[in-house]
């Protein structure tokens, strides 16, 4: 009995002397002077395909803190906040209050959560001066795409985060394999699935892309396309001044409603179901296995000719010491009269924008340190900083003025001089509606769905996403039906 | 002669340092397992989106799930997995287990047992990452049809509606469970063997022998891995996730479980993700209360 005691006190004793230890700990941890950092695709550490793992961000940050002795600089682990799945690690960190000062989140994302009061508006930030920028007089004037920063304004008007450098896609083709067939780049659409035709017939994979991007770009840039004609018709809510030069005719979720009710994005526009065909038609020439196929791989193997990638994938390639052939980079062709009756010979939209978006969260505000990460935010973002880190990685180009974009990015940079699409078709749907889609054009592509019951489906997601908006935002629909009344586009 | 009050006083200040050993775990296990359970079950009233104020609204979520064809449509799913991995599941680790124990030299015997359990150091992650590439196109799969001409049997395994489901079941293959056979061989050792000689001498054939004396002595071990089992299945959504991503295409390999975490964490619709779950505990529920009820080893009738 005796000893059973002695043993239950020792235990007793043991177990509060830990919770003594740690108490210790939590009450020297000051998280005041203490900025905890993630840089999404830039946080050191993270180990990108192929090279060494990145280091850039944490000298930067040394950098800084030698300048500012007085504060901290922490990464936290790099967390993959790419689609909104991702995100339930964010959120509960949000909730808590605990979150990194600096995140990088998809604004699209974020903006189902501002008004939560979870992000800090960046407006006022970015009319002050930067100061490590010589001879700045306003944050916001050192990006060079402004319309490309006010494009991930949230609905609330108000901007969230700063875009410090630019993704933009490509079709990368192995340039050895073409040549050895007598391939050529297509000029037009028509040429194009006579190549991936040609591929086939080869037993070679055309494009082995992966669904959810093709999906989702494809059908944004062949939408640009077919609508080309009319799309200054559809657009009855001119783009804001400051994203003008970036998003002209972009139509927005409010106009898509109203388009809607006119028609549009129904079986009964030729258009949408024209656009649909080709992507189906086109989807025979991508990887069977569309959900899971390791794209890279069959580019790397030489098993498929081409990869739509984004500009990514270009470190892949520039660092890979095994790589057998020689590569290049081309666009997508414009759509002809030869392909389809809608085709309006222009050229491709693209459909890239801002590629690591940092926002600053709530814990900013808590723990009484917004001033220092804006301070940190603008060393991070002025180009002597931020060339370094964007050489390191190689997959962006910078939106940040004073930078070189380097010779090997040089060719995306010239795609990215091109138009922005129309819309982003799945960005433009709250998630729930958004999924719904991505779901059914997996089952059409995938020869679950006829075209018929696929765009029936469609317009039922629309119909419900519609009507809960008009509901929830109070759309009204009278400037632009005058608008309209003015210049209505045909469906036919 | 001792009074009654001592003698409870001895016993408790006997039993007092087991309890209060007992305590921490019972606190934490209040902490992280019982109270998110009971909060779930509230919260499954309210319509709640993480980071704003919950509303209560009844029973809503309830009527809305029961007439939600994607949460319908992932019972369907989960049914099929069921059948399928509770059937494989049972009776391929029981022949494996029965031909071990048919061993009889102990070296074997125990060498074969270790064999079967070793595949279960690796992590199941591991497994559904591997089971991911044999199914894509630069795959195993496709490319031993290729080689043997067989191009039109070739399907985009986990993209194609009619194949999806089947390639998430079949990811367990060869099903041959370590823990299962285990299980399963602990209970064949535990036999009597005056038994089993008994029904030799009645010269009873092998399959008499595993019908008439192994399985039904064994049935609390069935038992118990049904239960687990079932649970297991219903409540997972892990492998579906790392192999198709988001329970596609379409919704042919959405489960409740996944669908629970979309709604959490992506819809941003907590208190409708917390309904599922409670439906989904009723349901675990129901099987585990049928499996009490129906299977019961011979022991159990016997006494």
């Amino acid at each position: 009995m005796l000893r059973t005691s002695t043993t239950f006190l020792i235990s007793i004793f043991l177990l509060f002397s830990c919770n003594n230890s740690g108490q210790e700990k939590t009450s020297g941890f000051d998280r005041k002077n203490t900025l905890y950092v993630n840089l999404g695709m830039y946080n050191p550490e993270n180990k990108l395909p192929m090279g060494e793992p990145l280091k850039m961000s944490r000298i930067i940050a040394e950098e800084y803190m030698k300048l500012h002795p007085d504060v901290n600089i922490k990464f936290t682990q790099h967390v993959n906040m790419g689609t909104s799945q991702e995100g339930e690690w964010l959120k509960t960190q949000l909730v808590g209050g605990i979150a990194p000062d600096i995140m990088a989140q998809n604004a699209e994302v974020a903006w189902a959560d501002v008004s939560k009061n979870w992000y800090i508006p960046l407006d006022e930030f970015l009319e002050r001066p930067n100061p490590y920028i010589e001879g700045n007089k306003r944050w916001m004037d050192s990006f060079i795409n402004q319309a490309l920063v006010n494009a991930k304004r949230a609905p609330d008007g108000k901007l969230y985060c700063i875009s410090i450098d630019i993704v933009e896609t490509a079709i990368y083709y192995n340039k050895t394999m073409f040549e050895r067939l007598g391939l050529d780049i297509p000029e037009n659409w028509h040429e194009f699935i006579q190549l991936q035709q040609t591929l086939l017939d080869n037993d070679i994979t055309p494009m082995p892309s992966a669904q959810n991007l093709v999906s989702d770009w494809g059908q944004d840039i062949i939408f640009d396309m077919l609508y080309y004609d009319i799309v200054d018709r559809l657009d009855v809510e001119p783009s804001r001044d400051n994203q003008k030069a970036y998003m002209t005719h972009y139509l927005t979720p409010k106009e898509v409603a109203f388009l809607f009710g006119k028609g549009f994005f129904t079986r009964r526009d030729s258009r949408w179901v024209e656009m649909h065909r080709i992507l189906k038609e086109w989807r025979y020439y991508w990887a069977r296995e569309l959900k899971n196929t390791d794209t890279a791989r069959l580019f790397l193997t030489q098993r498929a000719a081409m990869s739509w990638d984004g500009s990514w994938f270009s470190r892949r390639l520039i660092y890979d010491p095994y790589l057998e052939f020689e590569w290049s980079i081309f666009y997508l062709p414009k759509i002809t009269q030869l392909t389809s009756k809608y085709g309006s010979g222009a050229d491709a939209s693209v459909i890239g924008g801002s590629a690591v978006q940092l926002h600053v969260t709530n814990s900013a505000l808590i723990y009484e340190h917004l001033d220092e990460v804006i301070d940190f935010l603008m060393f991070y973002s002025a180009p002597q900083n931020l060339e370094r880190v964007l050489n390191e990685t190689m997959m962006f180009l910078p939106n940040v003025k004073g930078i070189k974009i380097p010779d090997e990015l040089a060719p995306i940079g010239d795609i990215f001089k091109r138009r922005y699409c129309t819309i982003k078709w799945l960005e433009s749907l709250s998630s729930k509606y958004k999924s719904y889609w991505r779901r059914t054009l997996d089952l059409f592509l995938n020869d679950g769905l006829t075209i018929d019951e696929y765009l029936e489906k469609l317009e039922m997601n629309f119909e419900q996403f519609i009507n809960e908006e008009t509901e929830r935002q109070n759309w009204d629909f009278t400037e632009y039906e005058k608008r309209w009344q003015h210049s209505p586009a045909p469906l036919e | 002669m001792r009074s009654d009050g001592s003698i409870a006083r001895r016993r408790w200040s006997k039993l007092f340092p087991l309890y209060a050993f007992l305590g921490p775990t019972f606190i934490l296990l209040l902490i992280f397992n019982y109270y998110p359970a009971i909060l779930a079950l509230f919260r499954s009233f309210f319509e709640w989106d993480i980071g704003k104020e919950a509303r209560f609204i009844g029973l809503a979520n309830f009527i809305e799930l029961v007439r939600d064809p994607i949460f319908l449509k992932s019972l369907v799913n989960i049914g099929k997995l069921m059948i399928f991995i509770v059937g494989v599941n049972l009776t391929i680790p029981l022949i494996v287990a029965e031909l071990i124990y048919m061993i009889k030299s102990e070296k074997w015997n125990y060498l074969m047992r270790v064999l079967f359990v070793i595949p279960m150091l690796v992590p199941p992650i591991v497994i559904w990452v591997l089971w991911k590439f044999i199914y894509s196109d630069a795959g195993f799969i496709t490319i031993i049809l290729e080689s043997m001409g067989k191009d039109a049997w070739i399907y985009g395994w986990l993209s194609h509606p009619k194949t999806a489901l089947l390639s998430v079941a079949f990811v367990g293959f060869p099903f041959a469970y370590g823990f299962n056979i285990l299980i399963y061989y602990t209970g064949l050792a535990n036999i009597p063997g005056s038994l089993l000689e008994s029904a030799q001498l009645d010269g009873v054939s092998p399959f008499q022998m595993f019908y008439k004396i192994h399985l039904p002595m064994i049935l609390s071990q069935v038992r118990l891995l049904l239960v687990v089992t079932t649970i297991s299945v219903l409540q997972g959504f892990e492998s579906v996730y790392v192999l198709t991503g988001d329970g596609g295409p379409g919704y042919e390999t959405m489960l409740p479980g996944l669908y629970m975490f979309f709604n959490g964490f992506t819809y941003n619709r907590m208190g409708y993700a917390c309904t599922i779950g409670v439906v989904l505990f009723l349901i675990m529920l129901f099987f585990t209360y049928l499996n009490n009820k129906y299977i019961r080893p011979v022991q159990e009738f016997e006494s």
